[in-house]
């Protein structure tokens, strides 16, 4: 692993992949007001420093429970899924230096809410989610460089919602969520291979709407209820 | 629905159960994460009721979060990705 001079956000794994961690955050939709009141809101804050969010634009329309964790690399930040007043297989994305609104991406092969996501600087997987009739283990990808609808990579080890994902520069992780009833679950995919999740360990506690955040090496798994 | 403060961490290539890291500022469930190479930022989310509250923690060390600023609107369940 070799840390890129004039960029320190980018690192290179050895076989060349890469992952982008940029300095821009931004914050999708969400809810208020008991969660009947959707937001279309986007804002964004400059990571490195600290100080109040910024808007950046305005979501296709109010959705809350968009994947916890989008796909980007350098230029590119997609969301998927969520609940409009029901629920979607509707993906979209930001040019992160550009403010502005988000602009259609493409389709989920599931119309879903509560997914987590993860991603290498090409490839966005977006996995899990309530599709309101149940909860799914399927995990669908994209190429984050170009639009269209997802295609399928595997299975999660145990269907569930509401959840984290994060990843290193080869692998995304997986965390709690709702099976029906809170969840200690990890699990694991190897980013540039489709294929079905593997059992990783457990969180120390049960819980759901937990959100994960990563460097190359460590994962972090912050929050939640139980 | 009780939310928590808890922070986890695992390493990423290697498997394993999470070791505990430290404690977010505010017991918070359903904010959302973003993050750089080194520092992660949770913003919103719900507490006993919905905020607009964002902290951070550095995600090489361990510890608690510290206060960073506030979202333009309190707000949960909310999704987030980071770039440049």
């Amino acid at each position: 692993m070799s840390i890129n001079l004039l960029n320190p956000f980018i690192k290179f794994a050895s076989a060349g992949a890469t992952v982008w961690y940029g300095n821009r955050g931004c914050f999708f939709g969400g809810a208020s007001g008991g969660g009947s009141t959707l937001h279309n809101t986007i804002d964004y804050v400059s990571i490195d420093t600290t100080g109040n969010a910024t808007d950046f634009g305005d979501t296709l329309s109010a959705i809350n429970h968009t994947s916890s964790r989008g796909a980007s690399n350098a230029t590119r930040g997609i969301i998927a899924g969520g609940n409009t007043g029901s629920k979607t297989n509707a993906m979209q994305y930001i040019t992160f230096a550009s403010t502005g609104n988000s602009t259609d991406f493409g389709d989920l092969n599931t119309t879903v809410a509560g997914m987590a996501g993860c991603s290498d600087a090409t490839r966005g997987i977006f996995a899990g989610g309530d599709t309101g009739s149940g909860l799914s283990n399927v995990i669908d990808y994209v190429t984050i460089d170009t639009t269209g609808n997802a295609t399928d990579f595997g299975d999660l080890t145990v269907a569930r919602g509401y959840f984290a994902g994060f990843n290193s520069d080869t692998r995304g992780v997986f965390a709690g969520g709702s099976t029906g009833s809170n969840s200690n679950v990890i699990d694991y995919v190897t980013i540039d291979t489709a294929g079905n999740a593997t059992d990783f360990g457990d969180l120390q506690q049960a819980r759901r709407n937990t959100r994960g955040a990563s460097n190359t090496t460590r994962g972090v798994i912050a929050g939640g209820c139980t | 629905m009780a939310s928590v403060t808890t922070i986890g961490y695992v390493t990423i290539d290697t498997t394993g159960n999470a070791t505990d890291f430290g404690d977010l500022n505010i017991a918070t469930s359903g904010g959302c994460t973003v993050d750089n190479n080194s520092r992660c930022v949770y913003g919103g989310g719900y507490t006993s009721g919905f905020t607009n509250a964002i902290s951070y923690f550095e995600i090489d060390t361990t510890g608690n979060s510290s206060d960073f600023g506030d979202l333009t609107v309190a707000r949960a369940d909310i999704g987030g990705c980071s770039g440049d």
